[in-house]
């Protein structure tokens, strides 16, 4: 820039600040929201991410290589074999369990209907303090030796908690705790970890025991659920790996430690893509509002510019004052929203832990990683935002011409007169955006991604930007002809500048667009899911333990259990449930079991095609396995298909007998009747239970003998209680998306606000006219706030529209795509004319500030600019 | 003896935890009544235990007459006094006991000593000792007694694979009085102590790929107690001794702090027939002749030693069968101590008498406590 440049900017854009204060203002204020909920979802995105791995480094410590089997675990046998192997350096045996622990309460209460709400969910890990020395790093405050420590851990009952969890759980040395996992257990605090190697994972949510009493406490007895080996020579990692592997039975695999976090990463991808284009929007509607500011900049200063190009000004540093303008909002609105993108982090932080525990794995994340590459990214991308968006006008502005009289104001440029050719223009390209989105909507995955989903959506969201120039010619056009004074004016004023009253509608209807399409997506889903648990959850009560609610526990409880249940008079049928997370194809898939006979008679699964009693029969007759479509789909299976399971006694193959809907976890099941389970797979335990009544049975006694029958924490659901509670988890992890759309609407409405203002600004004169000519403050406000509504309106309607075809897209592709769901596509009537009615109303309401600044325009000085 | 040794290891490691889990060890007090094959076997009432077995073997003349000195010694370290209201412990890595095991061997001729050690929390049967009878192992190191009174030892490394059967040749000598060895002065500074003072020994060695038949002389202590070192003690001279005509000695020396002998010291003497007297203090002299110092460690042990106990008539010089038959036990109790075979020539009344044996010298390395 040369220099004559920035005092003149500076003046410019003082008096701007002067005399526009309430406008730039919102602009700043849009460009801010959008960048601080992109920042938050990014940071919040990175840092759980980054939790969960330094959590997963923190317990896997100098771990090189581990052998594991999922939930059922690995023989102990192993441990000397694999200690011994040719390449080990070392080896340390694992039991891992999360659990909930508490302070003891007064009472021997349960956790009944519903999800435990007291207590910490931890990570309580069994190790050899003796070997695990080597392997992860433990401090104990009191300056413990390694064999004080032992000591203390030979206690049956002993248990290290971290500093963090015996603040929380508000215990010391000495005192007891509760941990609930498939039972309730009393353990003794002996000690206390500082936060240092593994007591850091999970932000200190680690409780420590030895092997020994983890294996009774846990029932793994005879099971580890991991040895870790250190090598000799990392380097020779494959070779060792193969050994080991020669070793190993079927069903257990070695793998790097890191694999599990790279698991977790990958499902994580998708739902961040997901987060990131939906934070993304918030920032494209910002943008429209600079745009909008800045045209509207333009021109109102055309008399300006043109009194500073006859002074010898270039065209192109017209372009550039007006540019560096942009930039400068935007800078502005960055810095603002990288403070507010910090604050709003927390919140997203928890929801997107939230939404990682309940779908794919226990985390605890609490600290934002302030990572200066995304604060970078942030501001960079506000700013470049404000900029692109700012390039249009300022162009226009290098187009007024030196001698060019400043009269006719809101005529021209970008926010020029209505230009049918324009109009046709951005109509035929709408329509041939539609077309696109429509054939790229057709298209395949792309390595897993749907990219060309994503694409038709971004088109479809363009297409809904570039009809809205003709949606405001066309409205304002269909209002002229109505009667009404001040509606009539309001028409005019849409009318008058279709250009950027498109602008403002293009991103109002964007925002809601966006937003109908997610409401008609998530409430079509939460309807299938609601449908799907009224026709697929047939038992009266359910019963888990209580660790069953921290996402992969891997909790499960001896199958005797059920004899119990079966005992208590008044109960028809028990169907005792087990899922296993097992090795298959170099990933982790989830085997479970369920009593075929039983569900056959009274349960019903939702098959994609055939009857679900016919099926269900024939499969345990058989032998043959059922698979949740989200299973067939991520492996590509289908009814009749064969797949070979690794089991203790070799592979089993197993015939698909049927695909049935399944809405609980996102990679699926493979389910085989529990009997088959046992006698292949020799288990014996189970993770829930679902319990029919006999008709004439009296529920709450049947709950209450339930309740005596069954371990104190084991978590007993009522139908209906369980339905909730998934329904609770979906709304929970949605529960971000709406934030996030809901700041999109908001940035949106803030455009509407400054689009009118402008308008009335530019149209003092006419207003003042209007006023002379008798027309009341009433009126002129009646008449902004009308061209409000109509604002509102119009984009409600579009976006209503094209959220309906987008919403398509969503559920059908990207969704289907990226998780493998079917969803039922179905228009949520009143809930979408409810947010859509709410929208127009608030754009309505927008109106207020610049209806009344127009309604107290003083006549005279307004005729007098004249 | 080597109970000390352990207990010191233990003094290192594991300060009390809470005066209350103290207590429940159980202290060794006068009046134990012993009863065979039963206190062979392991005693988890009690803090620390020790099965501690050496000897001199003997290749057949025509297979070249090579002489050998070994030792090997069970340790079991208890973690926590059981607990009457302690739940029933079921898996297999259930904690209660640290197990280490030491063995030595001497090849006599060559000088050459070497040693080696394990060390086992006795997971999966890993490593054991049971109750009721002799049977004590860590991995493939075992002693353990048959039906027949016999204890078969086997023992693994650093070259050296020893297969041996022990025959009692005279029952097993409660030594001290009351059935406790006392250590220092207080109740229960004090173990339990007996030993086989004759074992017949015979089997196989082999030897850095060389096997051998052996038979030759063997000596097993058997020792368990809760908290026999006082404060202020130091280390320890231990030394056994078989004599050609059947009878056999053993002598220990408390060693406080800053020098002087603690007047707990003591000994036995057993005759030919099994008969044995105890030796209080003063009733033998236990004196060194010279010294040696370890190029490995540094440390200064007493090599060579006057042994007088004029009550008896005895009078005996002992030497060490070689110098440098130091133990640094830095992967399992992390003590450095010096244990070796020795021979001994004198009198014993009007009788001049020869003997070998085996001495230990404890608390001679360099100080500071050992952590781990």
């Amino acid at each position: 820039m040369s220099a004559p440049w920035l005092p003149l900017l500076r003046r410019l854009g003082w008096r701007r600040l002067r005399q526009e204060p309430f406008r730039l203002a919102l602009t700043v204020a849009g460009v801010a929201l959008g960048v601080a909920v992109y920042l938050a979802i990014q940071l919040a995105n990175t840092s759980a991410v980054r939790a969960f791995r330094n959590s997963l480094d923190a317990i896997a410590g100098k771990t090189h290589l581990h052998a594991a089997g999922g939930d059922a675990g690995i023989p102990e046998e192993l441990f000397p074999k694999l200690r011994a192997a040719e390449g080990v350096e070392k080896a340390a045996p694992v039991v891992q369990q999360t659990a909930w622990l508490r302070r003891p309460g007064p009472g021997e209460e349960r956790w009944t209907r519903g999800a435990p709400s007291q207590g910490r969910a931890a990570l309580v890990l069994g190790v050899d303090l003796l070997g695990d020395a080597a392997f992860r790093g433990y401090r104990a405050e009191g300056a413990l030796s390694l064999g004080e420590m032992l000591e203390r851990m030979a206690d049956p009952r002993g248990i290290f908690i971290t500093r963090a969890l015996a603040r929380e759980l508000g215990v010391g040395e000495g005192e007891w705790i509760e941990a609930e996992a498939a039972r309730r257990l009393r353990f003794r605090v002996r000690g206390i970890l500082q936060p240092a190697g593994l007591a850091e994972a999970m932000e200190g949510r680690v409780a420590l025991l030895d092997i020994g009493v983890a294996q009774e406490a846990f029932e793994r007895l005879g099971r580890l659920d991991r040895i870790d080996l250190i090598l000799k020579d990392p380097s020779r990692l494959e070779e060792v790996k193969k050994r080991v592997e020669a070793l190993l039975p079927p069903g257990v695999i070695a793998e790097r430690p890191v694999r599990r976090g790279e698991d977790v990463e990958k499902m994580l991808a998708s739902f961040r893509l997901n987060l990131t284009v939906l934070s993304v929007i918030a920032l494209l509607v910002g943008s429209f509002l600079i745009f909008n500011a800045m045209s509207a900049s333009v021109v109102r200063r055309r008399g300006e510019i043109a009194r500073l190009r006859a002074l010898g000004m270039t065209a192109r540093q017209v372009a550039l004052l007006f540019a560096a303008e942009a930039a400068l909002i935007g800078l502005a609105g960055s810095v603002l929203g990288l403070g507010l993108g910090i604050l709003l982090a927390r919140g997203a932080l928890r929801a997107t832990t939230l939404t990682i525990r309940n779908l794919y794995a226990f985390l605890e994340a609490g600290r934002v990683d302030l990572d200066p590459l995304l604060l970078g990214a942030a501001l960079a991308a506000g700013t470049g935002v404000a900029l692109l968006s700012g390039l249009g006008p300022a162009l226009a502005a290098a187009r007024v011409a030196p001698a060019e009289g400043a009269r006719e104001l809101g005529a021209g440029g970008v926010g020029g007169a209505p230009n049918s050719r324009f109009i046709g223009r951005t109509l035929e390209g709408a329509l041939l955006a539609s077309a696109a989105a429509f054939a790229l909507a057709r298209l395949p995955a792309w390595g897993g991604v749907p990219l060309a989903g994503y694409l038709a959506a971004a088109l479809a969201v363009a297409a809904v930007a570039l009809a809205s120039p003709a949606l405001a010619a066309g409205g304002a056009a269909l209002l002229r002809r109505l009667p009404g004074r001040a509606l009539w004016l309001a028409a005019h004023g849409l009318g008058r500048n279709p250009g950027r009253n498109a602008v403002t509608i293009a991103s109002l209807a964007t925002a809601m667009a966006m937003l109908a399409s997610l409401v008609i997506m998530v409430e079509s889903f939460r309807r299938t899911v609601a449908v799907w648990t009224e026709q697929t959850l047939r038992a009266d009560l359910y019963a888990a333990p209580a660790s069953r609610f921290i996402k992969g526990s891997g909790a499960s409880f001896a199958e005797e259990a059920l004899d119990r249940v079966r005992g208590i008079q008044g109960v028809a049928a028990v169907d005792g449930f087990r899922s296993l997370r097992v090795p298959w194809r170099g990933e982790w898939i989830s085997l479970s079991a369920g009593d075929f006979g039983v569900l056959a008679e009274r349960g019903r699964l939702l098959f994609t095609e055939g009857d679900s009693a016919g099926i269900v029969r024939r499969a345990r007759e058989r032998g043959e396995a059922l698979v949740t479509e989200t299973f067939a789909l991520r492996f590509g299976l289908k009814r009749g298909d064969s797949v070979r399971l690794p089991a203790p006694g070799g592979e089993t193959a197993l015939r698909v007998a049927g695909v049935y809907y399944d809405y609980t976890t996102e990679g699926g099941h493979i389910v085989v009747d529990r009997e088959m389970l046992r006698r292949v797979w020799g288990d014996r335990r189970l993770t829930s239970m679902a319990v029919y009544l006999a008709p004439e049975a009296d529920r709450a006694r049947v709950s209450r003998e339930m309740e005596r029958a069954l371990d104190p924490s084991m978590v007993l659901i009522s139908n209906a209680g369980l339905r909730r509670r998934v329904l609770e988890v979906f709304d929970q992890t949605f529960a971000i998306t709406y934030a996030l759309e809901g700041v999109a609407v908001l940035v949106a409405l803030l455009g509407v606000a400054t689009a009118l203002s402008s308008n009335v600004l530019e149209r003092r004169r006419e207003i003042g006219v209007l006023r002379s000519l008798g027309l009341t403050r009433r009126g002129v406000a009646g008449a902004v706030m009308g061209e409000a509504g109509l604002l509102g309106l119009l984009s409600a309607l579009l976006g209503g529209a094209a959220g309906a075809a987008l919403a398509a897209i969503l559920i059908f592709v990207i969704n289907k795509q990226s998780f493998g769901w079917t969803i039922r596509y179905g228009l949520p009537w009143a809930p979408l004319a409810g947010y859509l009615a709410v929208a127009a109303a608030a754009a309505f309401a927008a109106g207020a500030v610049p209806a009344r600044a127009a309604a107290r325009a003083p006549i005279a000085q307004a005729v007098r600019e004249e | 003896m080597t109970l000390i040794l352990a207990a010191a290891f233990l003094l290192s490691i594991l300060p009390p935890a809470s005066a209350a889990e103290e207590a429940r060890w159980r202290p060794a007090l006068p009046g134990y009544v012993y009863a065979f094959p039963r206190d062979h076997g392991a005693h988890p009432g009690f803090r620390t235990e020790w099965w501690y077995f050496s000897g001199h073997l003997k290749a057949p003349q025509e297979e070249g007459g090579e002489r050998f000195a070994f030792m090997l010694t069970f340790f079991r370290s208890g973690l926590r006094p059981p607990a009457p209201d302690d739940p029933p412990r079921r898996s297999r890595w259930a904690l209660r006991d640290l197990h280490f095991a030491h063995f030595a061997l001497l090849d006599v001729r060559a000088k050459r000593h070497r040693h080696t050690e394990r060390f086992s929390r006795g997971a999966l049967g890993e490593a054991g000792a049971e109750e009721g009878g002799l049977n004590v192992w860590i991995r493939d190191w075992r002693a353990g007694m048959e039906r027949d009174g016999a204890i078969r030892l086997a023992a693994e490394g650093v070259g050296a694979k020893l297969a041996l059967v022990l025959a009692p040749r005279k029952p097993p000598v409660v030594h001290g009085r009351e059935g406790v060895s006392q250590k220092a002065e207080g109740e229960g500074r004090a173990s339990h102590y007996y030993s086989f003072t004759r074992l017949a020994a015979q089997g196989e060695l082999t030897l850095d790929g060389r096997a051998f038949r052996v038979e030759g002389s063997a000596w097993m202590d058997h020792e368990f107690g809760s908290n026999q070192l006082a404060p202020g003690q130091a280390g320890w001279d231990w030394l056994s001794l078989q004599l050609a005509d059947g009878r056999e000695l053993m002598l220990y020396h408390m060693r406080r702090e800053g020098g002087g002998i603690d007047p707990q010291s003591s000994g036995t003497v057993v005759d030919a027939d099994g008969r044995a007297r105890h030796l209080p203090r003063d009733a033998f002299r236990f004196e060194p002749a010279g010294t040696w110092k370890s190029p490995v460690t540094g440390a200064v042990y007493p090599m060579g030693w006057r042994v007088r106990v004029p009550g008896e008539g005895i009078e005996l010089e002992v030497r060490p069968l070689a110098e440098d038959q130091e133990l640094s036990t830095e992967g399992s109790t992390r003590v450095i101590y010096w244990e070796g075979g020795v021979e001994a020539k004198g009198r014993w009344g009007a009788e001049s008498v020869t003997g070998v044996g085996f001495a230990e010298l404890v608390g001679y390395a360099a100080k500071g406590r050992p952590r781990f």
